[in-house]
């Protein structure tokens, strides 16, 4: 059940009906607003998402002198962008511009029902930090899309949960699940814990408190399987795996779903937009959160992608009155979706693909989403964990994390498992360690990394 | 899907999706958990009305004197109301009792978040005032219960909406249809005017308007239908929704009106002391109760509660009223228990809302019923505009007639037989014609039968 008949109370003395106010009452309200706008026509979605763009953008070109200068540049006004058909008449924003623009990128008013409003900084895969506001309402929409990923997926509220996090604390049992759900419903009790714990103690953690869902990054996913798959059974009553923080490969979540028997159910988000996308179960397509963000995918012509063609991310927040998020490159890559059997009318991505960083670039100066050809790796060895980079246009290596050491024959194996599923011309060295790999500063792990510079210019993706 | 229709956007800036803020956000939450509850299991519903109920009686046995006292004389702990079986225990309060208590029936204190309360003061239809506070979270309740009324009947915000009632001051046009409705929702335009308005005066002024929802007391309806059945154009063609309100609308009117405007007739049950008791099931003749705000009871003379088909009196207990302690509180109207609707809600239910014991026949053995006249044969003998039946005593009933044209002594005759078998009324029945429209009894409200015998409640 959507609603729920039970739930925390604000007002004294009231338990049954439960009466929510301020904050609460606004989440309870706008998520069942998310409700029944999910099911509306895209037509009518559209024309939504254009009233709503044409207050934003009148509301930016009065307080954000960047965004007043990008209109003007591009010959539109705010009133132009009234219409979602329009919006693809204001040129991308990229990283690098948000950054140039400073302090004038900012709106230098917003209305008092946004406030307050908090920054967050980005590191940014290309070693570009960006820094964004976000308002109240941002953060309203971030708890209702969150929520609304609750309720897609049919987690019991009543279960226990996991999270483990780069950004938890070493460890902490809670009584509920904490904002926003617990702000609406009775929850069972939370245990966070971070994600820099050996996986062995991770495991028996779990164990010990026996969720109902965990929530992690996906390799860390994969590591929590491997360990239940060598036991022979995951944690009792553990129903649903949640991924957030990095790609989910396809070779990853096949792997994880042989492994436990569970699906992993993702959700895509970056700081800048909050939660951008989420995977639909009827379908593992991922519904865009088209009441909140307009997402674009644009091929490297700035055109829009068709179904099953593979571009750049472009993002328009539709509620941030403090940042112009107006068609900017949030740096990912997706394959566009079709429609969904769940009947949703909310676009679709199918794939998210990471960042341009995670794509391998053959010397002809084509991109290519990596596949490694890990599901093989087995047949040679046992493999606990395995990172690929690309260092120059003829030369990958492949770092692989075992137990024990590989013959040179069994290393040599592995290398031209990896050459061959990616179709690589040139010479992939294999680096053996007895110790996991390590994260970046962000907590993430990614499993192809390019380092190449001075590439050839990128060419359409395959 | 929610089935719940946009809500109107209380911050700057934010069109869509819309976000209420304030009072607007409270109640668009709670009107979306009522949708959801209305259909938990009945064992549900009573187990969460008894956990609220125990709050709320706590609460009570703290702050309010007279509840204290009720509680001591029914030989009950402070604690013993946590259950809806547990009420049961504690007799039922009458308006006396009320009155009675004085200013030591209210809570001497009050949580903050209740802040601020009103006075309501009902005249009563024996005239006996009863005085009450109710606070900022009944009217939460009464919002919710408004707009569920106007969810379930599929009724279209955008329309234009006409209200009739004897509390509406003066005539006003007014840009959306006001609280709560105009709080939550886009609105089409409304129009109000006094009950006390000329019939003709509300044809042309709704002639004119065109709206799409009508709401006035039974007996206006009543006067409007029969205007509009006696020119050729007919009622006009923009209404969609008959809502009836403030008065018992009895079977014979339902059906009379029903049959002349060729609309169904959506009715709510509701008092100045509790808010909306009941709402009619649309397309259903079955009215659900409030149950996630009231405990509704109907009991018999005995004080046993009454079964499926049986007639007693309503007693209701206000869940959330934390100035003034309605618990068990006899209304003094009469209904029948219903029993599931067809619907799938699981809210109890009443067949029929009887009215005042005033309402009723009183029959030789001292029982009572609710009477029909035979409404619907009436044409047949001659043109009726109105007609009310006061019982004198147990052999004796005023049939008051106002015809079109005078009418004869064998007209007459034929009108107090055909009362005489709707009734199966041995007695005598004394026939008086009349030209004028005949008086609203209380507070603009019109009754079709009046028992003057021991009409005490």
């Amino acid at each position: 059940m959507s609603v729920p008949t039970g739930g925390p109370s604000d007002v004294e003395g009231i338990v049954w009906p439960p009466l929510l106010v301020g904050d609460s009452a606004q989440l309870a309200a706008l998520v069942t607003g998310l409700e029944g706008t999910q099911w509306c026509g895209r037509t009518e979605l559209e024309a939504a998402q254009g009233e709503q763009l044409g207050r934003l953008a009148l509301h930016l070109s009065r307080h954000s002198p960047a965004f007043a200068a990008r209109l003007r540049s591009a010959g539109l006004s705010a009133a132009d962008l009234g219409r979602i058909d329009r919006l693809a008449s204001l040129p991308v924003l990229r990283r690098r511009q948000l950054q140039d623009a400073g302090a004038d990128f900012f709106a230098r008013q917003v209305p008092k029902g946004h406030q307050p409003i908090g920054q967050t900084k980005t590191s940014g895969s290309t070693g570009e930090p960006v820094t964004v506001q976000r308002t109240q309402v941002c953060r309203l929409f971030w708890a209702a899309c969150t929520v609304r990923d609750h309720l897609w997926q049919g987690r019991d509220f009543a279960g226990r949960m996991t999270s483990i996090r780069p950004t938890n604390p070493p460890y902490v049992e809670l009584e509920d699940w904490g904002y926003p759900v617990a702000t609406l419903y009775a929850t069972g009790r939370a245990q966070a814990m971070i994600s820099t714990h050996d996986i062995g103690e991770q495991a028996a953690l779990i164990d010990r408190f026996l969720p109902h869902s965990v929530l992690a990054f996906p390799t860390n996913l994969r590591a929590l399987a491997d360990i239940w798959k060598a036991r022979g059974e995951v944690p009792a009553g553990l129903r649903h795996l949640r991924a957030v923080g990095e790609t989910v490969s396809e070779e990853l979540r096949a792997h994880v779903e042989a492994t436990t028997g569970l699906g992993i159910e993702d959700n895509y988000s970056s700081q800048e937009a909050g939660v951008i996308a989420l995977q639909c179960p009827a379908s593992g397509l991922y519904h865009v959160m088209a009441e909140s963000l307009v997402v674009e995918v644009l091929d490297d012509d700035g055109a829009a992608c068709a179904e099953g063609e593979v571009g750049r991310v472009v993002i328009t927040d539709l509620h941030n009155f403090a940042s112009p998020l107006i068609r900017y490159d949030i740096g990912d890559y997706a394959e566009v979706g079709g429609r969904c059997t769940c009947g949703r009318a909310l676009p679709t991505l199918k794939r998210i693909r990471g960042r341009e960083r995670n794509l391998l670039i053959k010397p002809d100066g084509t991109r290519h989403w990596p596949l490694v050809g890990f599901h093989r790796f087995a047949e040679v060895a046992p493999v606990q964990q395995y990172q690929v980079v690309q260092l120059s246009l003829e030369e990958i290596e492949l770092k692989v994390v075992t137990a024990a050491p590989l013959s040179e024959a069994a290393a040599g194996a592995l290398g031209e498992i990896v050459r061959g599923a990616l179709d690589f011309p040139g010479r992939v060295r294999v680096e053996q360690l007895r110790t996991r790999l390590p994260l970046s500063r962000s907590g993430k792990f990614e499993e192809f990394v390019c380092h190449v510079r001075d590439a050839p210019p990128a060419r359409p993706i395959p | 899907m929610s089935g719940i229709p946009r809500f109107r956007s209380g911050l700057d800036g934010i069109v869509w999706p819309p976000v209420p803020v304030g009072d607007a956000a409270t109640v668009a939450a709670l009107v979306a958990r009522l949708m959801a509850s209305e259909r938990l299991p009945l064992a549900e519903i009573e187990a969460a009305q008894g956990t609220q109920l125990a709050r709320l009686a706590t609460h009570h046995a703290r702050h309010s004197p007279a509840f204290r006292t009720r509680l001591a004389a029914a030989r009950l702990s402070r604690s013993a109301l946590d259950s809806v079986a547990a009420l049961r225990r504690l007799p039922a309060m009458s308006r006396r009792q009320v009155q009675d208590a004085g200013k030591g029936f209210g809570a001497a204190q009050l949580p903050i978040s209740h802040e601020p309360t009103g006075e309501v003061t009902t005249s009563g239809s024996t005239g006996e005032p009863v005085r009450l506070r109710k606070t900022a979270v009944c009217r939460l309740l009464w919002a919710a219960c408004t707009i569920r009324d106007h969810l379930w009947h599929g009724r279209d915000f955008a329309g234009r909406m006409t209200s009739i009632r004897p509390t509406n001051p003066s005539y006003i046009e007014m840009e959306h249809w006001g609280n709560p409705v105009g709080e939550l929702f886009v609105t089409g335009p409304a129009q109000a005017m006094p009950g006390t308005t000329s019939i003709d005066e509300q044809v042309a002024a709704i002639d004119r308007f065109q709206p799409e929802h009508l709401l006035c007391f039974p007996n206006n309806l009543k006067a409007l239908a029969d205007r509009w059945t006696a020119r050729p154009e007919g009622r006009p063609a923009s209404i969609r929704h008959l809502r009836s309100v403030g008065a018992m609308l009895s079977p014979d009117l339902r059906v009379r009106l029903e049959d002349m405007l060729g609309l169904p007739i959506e009715d709510n049950y509701s008092s100045a002391e509790v808010g909306i008791i009941a709402v009619q099931c649309p397309g259903r003749e079955l009215y659900h109760t409030m149950a996630e705000s009231l405990v509704v009871e109907v009991l018999a003379d005995d004080g046993r509660p009454c079964t499926e088909g049986e007639v007693g009196r309503v007693v209701v207990t206000d869940l959330h009223n934390f100035a003034s302690p309605m618990l068990r509180y006899d209304i003094g109207d009469y209904a029948e228990v219903g029993g599931p609707c067809t619907c799938g809600r699981t809210l109890p239910t009443l067949r029929r809302i009887l009215g005042r014991k005033r309402n009723l026949l009183m029959k030789a053995d001292g029982s009572r019923f609710l009477p029909r006249a035979g409404f619907e044969t009436f044409h047949k003998i001659a043109p009726i505009q109105q007609y009310q039946v006061v019982q004198h005593a147990l052999d004796d009933i005023e049939f008051k007639l106002v015809a079109v044209e005078p009418l004869t002594p064998a007209q007459e005759e034929a009108f107090a037989d055909t009362l005489r078998k709707a009734l199966q009324f041995e007695g005598r029945i004394r026939v008086v014609q009349s030209r004028e429209y005949l008086p609203d009894s209380i507070a603009g409200k019109y009754e079709d039968f009046i028992c003057k015998l021991d009409t005490a409640g």
